[in-house]
Parts: C-alpha cells; structure tokens; sequence
C-alpha cells in the first residue's frame, strides 16, 4: 500500500499525528520564548498563546486518535450484523425497556434513523 | 448514522455539538491571549489566563463528550447484536447449553460454544463436555457464554 492510500485510509490517525507533533512544536516555541523573558507580564501571553494553544492540539490530536478507534469498533459491529442478519431476521430481538430502535441501534445502515 | 456511505457511532447532532463547543473554546481561548498580550500589567493579565483555562476545560468537556458518546452506542449496539436479550438465546431448546450438557466445537477451533450459539449454526460441529473442550485448550465462546 503506498502513502497517498494509507492517508487516504488512515486520514484520522495521519491527522491526529499531525496535531500532536504540531503542538509538541507550539509549546517547545512557547518555551522558547517565556526563557527569553524576564518579566512575568511578557512571560503570561506566551504561555496563553503557546502552553494552552499546544494542549488545545494535543487534546484534539488524541481526540481523533481514539476516535478512529472507536470508528474501527463500529465498522466491525457493521461486519458482525452483517453476518448475523439471517439470524435475526428469523428470531427478531425483543425490544429493551427505555430504549428506542435508533439506541439500540437497529437501524439498518444507511437506511434514515 | 452514515456519513458520506461510511458508517460512524457519531450523529449529525453530535458533529455539530463537537465543532459548537471547539469553536466557543477556540474563540475565548484566542480572545483571552489578545487581551493578555494588549497590557503589561500582570494583575490585568490574570483574569485573562483564567479565561484559556476555562477555554481549554471546554474543549476538553467537548472532546470527552463526543468519545463517551460513542463508547454509549458502541455498547447498546454490542448489546442489541450479542446479548441474551437480543431474542436469539430466548428461544433455545429446554435442554440446550444447560450446565453439564453437550457443548460443541470443531477441530483447529479455539472456543467451544452452546449447541444453539448462532456462531456454531450451520457448521459441522462436534459435541463433547465441557471438559474435554477445555483439555483441548478451548475457550469458552463469548457470545452464548456456556
């Protein structure tokens, strides 16, 4: 599989390195500057912009990292009702107590919930 | 829930809530830094770092309410598909998969199931005890749990 295909594929997770090696760089340049201060007030914009604009990426960053974990998870779920389609169809689940069809997800995929 | 034919545990409501809540934690998050940076005096400052704090909590509120949001359908959908109350373990022979009976697998296979698991429907399984599965090294299956 060449790269263009694997980040095609795998776009969440080649974002998700992305945004985290991008913050990793917004607060080492952060640092960079605070050490260049001396003064706390020239010290404060810096760690604002740059301490708390590098954890805004790398919550985001680990954000889609366990989001496309989670997708993955759904798309084997898709697979296993596929397979098991046939048995459902002839013994139909009895409806759960406080949940409606779209909770429990019995939605056929790609049909409107 | 499909987005652009791929199939997603994410609504069109929970995108929207997502993007809502970044985009109001983005926005005082780079008003707080204009603020701070427009005066040199520190007790002035303070208030503002505050407010990136509280922008970054946002976006951290935000980002865990989309996860757990998912892992929530995950599970029912697990449970719909899998569990006894999915219909399928419902109406299973009186005798079928009680403790001691016969329990099935096949030859290679590393988990032994009910004789009426809907994963061992249609195949060429043979029945034995519970024992003589587990000395052949077998697992019981997760989904009849026998």
């Amino acid at each position: 599989m060449d790269l263009k295909s694997l980040f095609r594929l795998q776009w969440d997770r080649a974002a998700a390195w992305g945004l985290v090696a991008l913050g990793a760089v917004v607060i080492a340049a952060g640092w960079v500057g605070v050490s260049g201060s001396a003064l706390p007030a020239e010290q404060l914009p810096y760690i604002i912009s740059a301490g708390v604009g590098g954890m805004f990426l790398l919550g985001l960053g680990a954000t889609l990292w366990l989001s496309a974990d989670l997708r993955d998870e759904w798309r084997k779920l898709d697979r296993i009702e596929h397979r098991l389609g046939p048995i459902h169809d002839a013994h139909p689940p009895a409806p759960a107590a406080g949940a409606d069809a779209d909770e429990r997800c019995l939605v056929p995929v790609g049909e409107p919930s | 829930m499909t987005t652009g034919g791929r199939s997603t545990p994410w609504t069109g409501i929970d995108r929207a809530v997502w993007a809502a809540g970044l985009a109001v934690a983005a926005i005082v998050w780079g008003w707080a830094w204009w603020q701070a940076a427009g005066t040199a005096q520190l007790n002035h400052q303070m208030p503002w770092a505050s407010g990136a704090v509280g922008a970054v909590l946002l976006a951290t509120m935000t980002h865990g309410t989309w996860l757990l949001q998912a892992r929530r359908r995950i599970g029912l959908r697990r449970l719909a598909l899998l569990a006894d109350d999915a219909g399928i373990a419902d109406d299973r022979p009186a005798d079928a998969g009680r403790p001691g009976g016969p329990l099935v697998a096949a030859p290679g296979l590393r988990r032994y199931h009910r004789p009426d698991c809907p994963l061992a429907r249609g195949a060429e399984f043979t029945a034995a005890a519970q024992a003589a599965h587990e000395s052949a090294g077998r697992m019981p299956c997760g989904v009849c749990r026998p």
